[in-house]
């Protein structure tokens, strides 16, 4: 077959394909042997033929292609192929997905430029049904995730109250009860305890001296000793934790109620209420036994002051295998940094909510920066 | 072939200056819709999914200078589809889109300008959340906004398609970083 009647019989099969062939000139221009279809015509102009073409600057995917091509053609394999991928081309009021391809044919450079219509609406089909899937899922989580914030956030909201009034009869602080949890929970994940006995722990450990709620004011707020009778109806605020808290189906409550009740134990056995000892105790209650006799000894308390941290972890270690269980004890001392920076940032946190109380009252009660505080007006973040 | 990154000319007396911008981000982020709303100043209501990549172009002023935006949108990554990087080479800047509802498109965006930065280097770059007209639903919170803002690796500016909040200043944010001596 002679080379003209070989691009006659190309023109012919390529333009009823939708797809134009035009070859690489040395000078970038390229000579048209297949412009059959509309969408050529659209952008390049009415050819025929054989016409010498300029395609530069008019689609900025094809120029950008074209350095990909013309190294193709420099020193490619002889049968490989290198895509420009799919693009779109507005022709009128129309998208039309084009894809250029470059390739050497009898050794010569040659662009084959096609429509790939049918396949382009197969794939953005799949694809869009895929995404629509994901997004109905994500939203669905969400929608599931919010409602357990929420959930939570009322279980948390109840429990804070409950501590408060106890709190509120006794000496020990709101900055005591959040230190509690946190170490508790710090040591808890050094221990690598169960996920689901983590995302309760904090709530939990703050809700261990609850039940002082029901001790009598003369016996709570005694500013001297105890005598035995006192001590023996002190102690009973470890019961009368559980009780307040037993029965509950909320995850904090029940792991609260454990630590309610047996946060007084010792090691040794001679604890209260019931003289568990070693591993008899639960394992968050023995976490919790060290986190509250640290941090009650190393703060102020009306009728005694603070002891340093030094001479408080001395004296923890005296009492180990007695108070306290040696492996969670070891690995509390081994946390202090952590124990330290933890009570930096929750004296930070309520001075910070001192601060933010004071303003919100200098305001007159209008509450804290919104979002449009944040953002500004013009939709800048600060930098 | 149209210089994207030459130097100033001049036209109609104003110092003009041609760049790339390619946007970039997760699917379903908006990025069509950001460029729909630039060109044509409207948005369209549901999700079509872009493949491919298409270009559009806009043009924004910075005083006495003209800075012409080829904008490539280019079709959103996610486990069905990867980000083709060849469509980067040459471009001048990046508008980096996420969705302030699904926070993953933020670590998508983040992922993604890591990507780019090892294969072309860092470009000047804006970070785009967009949909501030659910920001009730958003998922991102001030505090991590903050830190966005303050990376120094991009600008951070809220976006809506739909009502077109902040669309001019995110493509004036990031025209005056790409022009920036």
């Amino acid at each position: 077959m002679s080379q003209d009647t070989y691009e006659a019989v190309l023109h012919a099969v390529l333009g009823d394909a939708g797809t134009a062939v035009l070859e690489a000139r040395p000078d970038g221009s390229f000579r048209v042997v297949s412009s059959g279809p509309e969408w050529f015509t659209v952008l390049v102009g009415p050819t025929k033929q054989g016409d010498i073409v300029d395609l530069g600057g008019r689609c900025p995917p094809l120029d950008h292609f074209m350095l990909v091509a013309r190294d193709h053609w420099a020193h490619g394999s002889t049968t490989g192929i290198e895509s420009s991928g799919i693009w779109i081309e507005m022709v009128g009021d129309q998208e039309i997905p084009l894809e250029a391809y470059a390739r050497r044919i009898e050794g010569r450079p040659h662009l084959i430029l096609s429509s790939p219509a049918r396949q382009y609406d197969e794939v953005r089909g799949m694809l869009q049904h895929a995404r629509e899937s994901l997004l109905s899922n994500g939203v669905l989580e969400r929608a599931v995730e919010e409602r357990t914030q929420m959930i939570r956030a009322r279980e948390e909201e109840i429990a804070v109250r409950l501590v408060s009034a106890a709190e509120f009869r006794d000496s020990a602080t709101g900055a005591h009860i959040r230190r509690i949890g946190r170490f508790t929970l710090l040591v808890a994940t050094a221990m690598r305890l169960h996920e689901h006995v983590l995302d309760h722990l904090e709530l939990a450990a703050s809700m261990h001296d609850v039940g002082k709620i029901g001790i009598p004011d003369h016996i709570l707020l005694k500013p001297g000793p105890l005598d035995e009778e006192e001590r023996r109806v002190m102690e009973r605020h470890t019961v009368v934790g559980a009780r307040i808290l037993e029965d509950s189906d909320t995850p904090a409550l029940q792991l609260g109620r454990e630590i309610a009740l047996s946060h007084h134990e010792r090691w040794d056995g001679t604890g209260y209420p019931f003289g568990l000892s070693g591993e008899q105790i639960p394992l968050v209650a023995r976490i919790v036994a060290i986190v509250d006799y640290f941090d009650a000894t190393v703060n102020d308390r009306p009728y005694r002051p603070a002891m340093s941290v030094e001479e408080v972890l001395g004296i923890m270690r005296g009492e180990r295998e007695r108070h306290f269980d040696p492996a969670v004890l070891d690995l509390f001392l081994h946390l202090q940094p952590q124990i330290a920076e933890i009570r930096r940032a929750v004296d930070l946190e309520v001075a910070e909510e001192r601060a933010l109380a004071a303003e919100r009252a200098a305001l007159g009660g209008r509450g804290a920066p919104s979002r449009e505080d944040f953002w500004g007006t013009d939709g800048f973040a600060l930098h | 072939m149209v210089n994207t990154n030459g130097a100033w000319t001049q036209a109609e007396g104003r110092d003009v200056v041609s760049k790339k911008v390619c946007l970039v981000g997760s699917f379903a982020v908006g990025k069509t819709s950001l460029v729909r709303r630039t060109i044509d100043d409207v948005y369209d209501e549901g999700y079509l999914t872009t493949v491919g990549v298409k270009v559009d172009r806009t043009e924004v002023k910075i005083g006495p200078r003209t800075v012409n935006l080829m904008l490539w949108d280019l079709a959103g990554e996610d486990a069905f589809a990867e980000l083709r990087l060849d469509y980067i080479r040459g471009a001048s800047g990046l508008i980096l889109v996420a969705d302030g509802t699904r926070a993953d498109t933020i670590d998508s965006a983040i992922e993604l300008k890591r990507k780019i930065n090892r294969a072309f280097g860092p470009l000047p770059s804006v970070l785009a959340l967009n949909k501030s007209d659910l920001v009730a639903s958003w998922s991102i919170s001030d505090a991590h906004c903050r830190i966005l803002g303050r990376s120094g690796a991009w600008s951070v500016v809220r976006t809506s398609a739909r009502t077109g909040e902040g669309v001019p200043t995110l493509l004036a944010t990031l025209a005056r970083r790409m022009v920036a001596p």
